[in-house]
């Protein structure tokens, strides 16, 4: 368990955004209890709502993507700890284009043969920007 | 809308999810114990509560990984440090954050809780503030006990904004 193998099995799980993988194996990287965070709705999900809203994005959006940049793998021990710089684009259906630009973070830990997450939360750089000065 | 999938469908299932988690309960259930850690959080919190930075910086690993809510940069401990010295160095006449509802999860040696938090204060020259956010963190059982090794909150304003296309 090293920054080698979080990267490793990270980008595999990701590979669905990222490259020719699966939403299966998205979802399998993720222990059935996470918690998730995503950029697009306000409220904590468990795996089940998590599928749900990526289901509504695949049958509404073409040629979805995720552009990770700048990943930082950390580990302690069995964590693992990955941040990056996240653009979520594609095509949305009787619409032009979309990018969310966001931060990405993930908590993983090592369950003695591999990495499993425990999270992921993605929040667009907006959020980070908007409103952050009262005055 | 297609095959009865809508976007107030998926919203409310999301709500759903949420309301059936319920913390400490639903992760007792699962298998892991997560009392301490509960006790490592509550402990950080109070750290921060108090206005003793000494324990709360300790508490946080030196090469910890944070995303503010108030800056769109991926910050290192220092530079997290240096922020909340910028706000604690006379900008404001008083503030606090404020968690709410936190869920824990314990897997060996890693933990994390996502929760939802107000940071809320008044400014010095302007009304009040409010900031609504999501927030989870990362952590990690060393020898000396649970520290925190990532952070990331973001203000929900981002998570609805833009949220659709058109």
């Amino acid at each position: 368990m090293d920054a080698q193998t979080l990267e490793r099995d990270f980008s595999s799980a990701l590979a669905v955004f990222t490259g020719d993988g699966s939403y299966d194996d998205f979802f399998a990287f993720f222990e059935d209890d996470a918690l998730l965070v995503n950029e697009d709705i306000p409220f904590i999900l468990d795996k089940d709502a998590y599928k749900d809203h990526m289901g509504f994005l695949a049958e509404n959006m073409s040629m979805l993507e995720w552009i990770v940049r700048e990943p930082r793998y950390q580990v302690y021990g069995d964590t693992g700890i990955v941040s990056a710089e996240l653009t979520v684009r594609g095509k949305p259906n009787n619409a032009g284009f979309r990018q969310r630009h966001s931060v990405m973070t993930a908590v993983c830990h090592w369950n003695g043969s591999a990495w499993r997450g425990a999270n992921l939360h993605t929040s667009t750089l907006l959020a980070h920007i908007y409103h952050m000065s009262p005055g | 809308m297609t095959n009865g999938f809508s976007r107030r469908g998926a919203l409310a299932a999301s709500a759903a999810g949420v309301a059936t988690l319920s913390g400490p309960e639903a992760a007792q259930a699962a298998g892991h114990d997560t009392s301490e850690f509960e006790t490592a959080f509550r402990t950080f919190v109070q750290t921060l509560a108090t206005g003793d930075l000494d324990a709360f910086y300790a508490t946080i690993h030196d090469s910890a990984v944070i995303f503010d809510e108030d800056i769109p940069f991926r910050l290192t401990k220092a530079g997290f440090k240096d922020h909340i010295d910028f706000h604690i160095g006379g900008l404001w006449e008083g503030f606090s954050w404020q968690d709410r509802d936190p869920n824990f999860r314990v897997y060996g040696n890693t933990a994390m809780v996502a929760s939802f938090a107000t940071f809320r204060g008044k400014p010095v020259d302007a009304g009040y503030r409010q900031r609504h956010m999501a927030f989870t963190q990362g952590w990690h059982k060393f020898d000396e006990g649970w520290r925190l090794v990532s952070w990331h909150q973001s203000p929900f304003d981002g998570h609805i904004l833009e949220a659709s296309p058109g």
